[in-house]
């Protein structure tokens, strides 16, 4: 096990290290680089070193110092991305754990074209429909000024403040997460509910679960004892291989709600020909998502350690 | 002439095989006869329908069957005067087009790496190393650095988008190989001394179509979703002859507070062609899994 957290941790710095090479490649050979003169291992030092350091050296790179840009737009993302996946997992795992173990096939068929309905919806039609619902008062700006975005703190901050009105203050901070977070819930929760469903009953089907049912007394036991410890292991990877797709999801969100994050940002970038704030959200993605996957890969094998042997053997 | 009616005979009898395969279960029905009747609609646009998005009729006319509304133009007309339904067509033939296109490279290419994962293991290690940094980036941000750097191309977007789902479209069909590669029946041929390139082709391959069908059908639904949100957002824009589902939308976005329907018919049609899609490959499915089992 820790041979396979090891191997894990070691393609990570790989991955790493060719994340930071793309990004500085955008900026380097970006067409309106002012320091070509450089070779691309001293661009490549420069870049990070102001990066880490926040001490302006030949590059001229950002209007934002780190801290801000962390606070202002991966922040407000990575929570609206991870209360996403939070609530996808609280509607859609016990959802998918019933249909998995239903034999109720009207149920399941009612479950299946709802699933396929709201998957086959494009992201921007349906959130344009809950938004049209919901009767905000909302209309799409295409060409994004980053500076005039809905700015937010973020829940980490309010709640490491020692505040006395805490809950007020989450309250009015919630508030306004809640119709993206409803949006970009539905995508995720349909994955989870269908990968959720598949895996419990194809473990369900399991000889050594039948045995199970028999020699324990309650059906409860048999699910949290034996037939989820062996479904989840195989679940957690699957659903975090469609972490792209909940970020890109997200990046849309904002930018059709023009709210400060990762995608409004990323927009502006892109108007303004800045290749620093794509050199920046393209190491900020990789980063994001392929700590995620190693996270769920290790957590895996850390929590159920007998039922993922398959996966380091 | 016996060889000719012989052959006429063969033809009849195929079709005939078909069209009792097609009629075999509920969800092939519908399935085949929506996406026939799809096909139709897009060979259709220029003859049948007369689609063109020249701006000649009057301004914002509200649907066929809402006061002021015009028979000739069922969805009404949009600010510059085209017509909506006309529109639909043909954004939506552009649409299917794109997305078909990118769904082929995407097999095409996948294929390709999948025979040269099975046949040579130490290329593993580095097209998994190369995938893990494709899908670390989201479509849109592969989409801008393409824009910025190349074209905001409809070509260089339908790459980004068959790029960005290639990774996961690799490898799953490759789980399904291996799966299928350590089953014991196969482990029997290859004791039979068959080539694996036999075994792979005349083996592997229909045991896993169910499986292949289901991945391709996935392919095709994640690309025109990926494709409508990127072209919704103005990216490709380019170059485009026709516009597709998601330029409409964004156009239609204008004046959805007037006439709502045509912004949501685009979107309906796309989750309509998702539906038959996905009602094809369950009802290939039955019929592939029917005859497993006899």
């Amino acid at each position: 096990m820790l041979i396979y957290i090891i191997k894990k941790l070691f393609s990570f710095l790989i991955l790493f290290f060719l994340l930071s090479l793309v990004s500085v490649s955008v900026l380097y050979f970006s067409p309106n680089n002012s320091l070509y003169h450089l070779t691309f291992y001293q661009f490549y030092y420069d870049f990070y070193y102001q990066l880490l350091s926040n001490h302006p050296l030949s590059l001229p790179l950002f209007d934002y110092n780190m801290s801000e840009i962390l606070q202002h737009v991966f922040l407000p993302t990575t929570e609206l991305g991870l209360l996403a996946i939070f609530c996808a997992i609280i509607i859609g795992f016990p959802i998918g754990v019933i249909s998995g173990l239903s034999s109720n096939s009207r149920f399941i068929h009612i479950l299946r074209l709802l699933c396929w309905l709201l998957y086959a919806s494009p992201l921007v039609w349906i959130a344009i429909l809950i938004i049209r619902l919901s009767t905000v008062d909302w209309h799409f700006t295409q060409h994004i000024d980053y500076s005039s975005t809905i700015g937010n703190s973020s829940l980490i901050t309010i709640l490491s403040t020692n505040n006395d009105h805490k809950l007020p203050l989450l309250v009015n901070h919630i508030t306004p997460l809640l119709l993206p977070v409803i949006i970009l819930t539905i995508q995720p929760c349909i994955t989870t509910i269908q990968i959720v469903s598949e895996r419990v009953k194809l473990i369900a089907n399991q000889n050594y679960i039948k045995v199970a049912y028999i020699k324990e007394n309650a059906s409860w036991k048999v699910l949290f004892r034996h037939l989820l410890p062996n479904a989840i292991p195989k679940i957690i990877p699957q659903l975090t291989a469609n972490i792209t797709t909940l970020l890109f999801s997200t990046m849309v969100i904002e930018i059709l709600l023009n709210r400060s994050g990762m995608g409004t940002w990323l927009l502006y970038g892109f108007y303004q020909h800045n290749f620093s704030i794509l050199a920046l959200t393209l190491l900020g993605c990789g980063i994001i998502i392929s700590l995620l996957m190693l996270l769920s890969e290790i957590l895996v094998v850390i929590i159920y350690p007998t039922q993922s042997r398959p996966l380091h053997e | 002439m016996n060889k000719i009616s012989n052959f006429l005979s063969k033809i009849g009898n195929s079709i005939v095989n078909f069209k009792n395969t097609i009629h075999s279960n509920i969800y092939l029905i519908i399935g085949c006869y929506g996406i026939l009747t799809i096909v139709f609609i897009c060979y259709s646009t220029k003859w049948l329908f007369h689609a063109t998005l020249a701006p000649i009729y009057e301004n914002l006319l509200p649907p066929a069957w809402q006061n002021k509304g015009d028979i000739n133009h069922i969805l009404g007309t949009d600010e510059q005067g085209r017509d909506i339904f006309n529109y639909l067509l043909l954004a939506y033939k552009s649409s299917i087009k794109l997305t078909l296109s990118a769904t082929g490279f995407v097999v095409i290419i996948s294929a390709v790496i999948n025979y040269l994962l099975f046949f040579i293991a130490p290329l593993r290690p580095l097209f998994s190393m190369c995938f893990r940094v494709i899908i670390s980036f989201p479509p849109i941000l592969s989409a801008i650095v393409v824009a910025l750097f190349w074209d905001n191309d409809i070509d260089a977007i339908l790459i980004i988008i068959g790029l960005a789902y290639l990774p996961r479209f690799v490898h799953n069909i490759d789980l399904h190989i291996m799966q299928e590669w350590q089953k014991t029946y196969i482990t029997a041929h290859r004791l039979d001394g068959i080539p694996t390139v036999k075994i792979i082709n005349f083996y592997i391959i229909p045991n896993i179509l169910p499986a292949y069908l289901t991945e391709i059908t996935n392919l095709f639904s994640n690309i025109i979703l990926a494709l409508t949100v990127l072209t919704f957002l103005g990216f490709g824009s380019s170059n485009f002859r026709h516009p597709d589902l998601g330029v409409m939308m964004n156009n239609m976005l204008t004046i959805i507070h007037d006439n709502y329907w045509a912004f949501f018919i685009s979107g309906i049609a796309i989750i309509v062609t998702i539906l038959l899609i996905h009602l094809v490959n369950l009802g290939i499915n039955i019929i592939l899994a029917k005859k497993g089992e006899s």
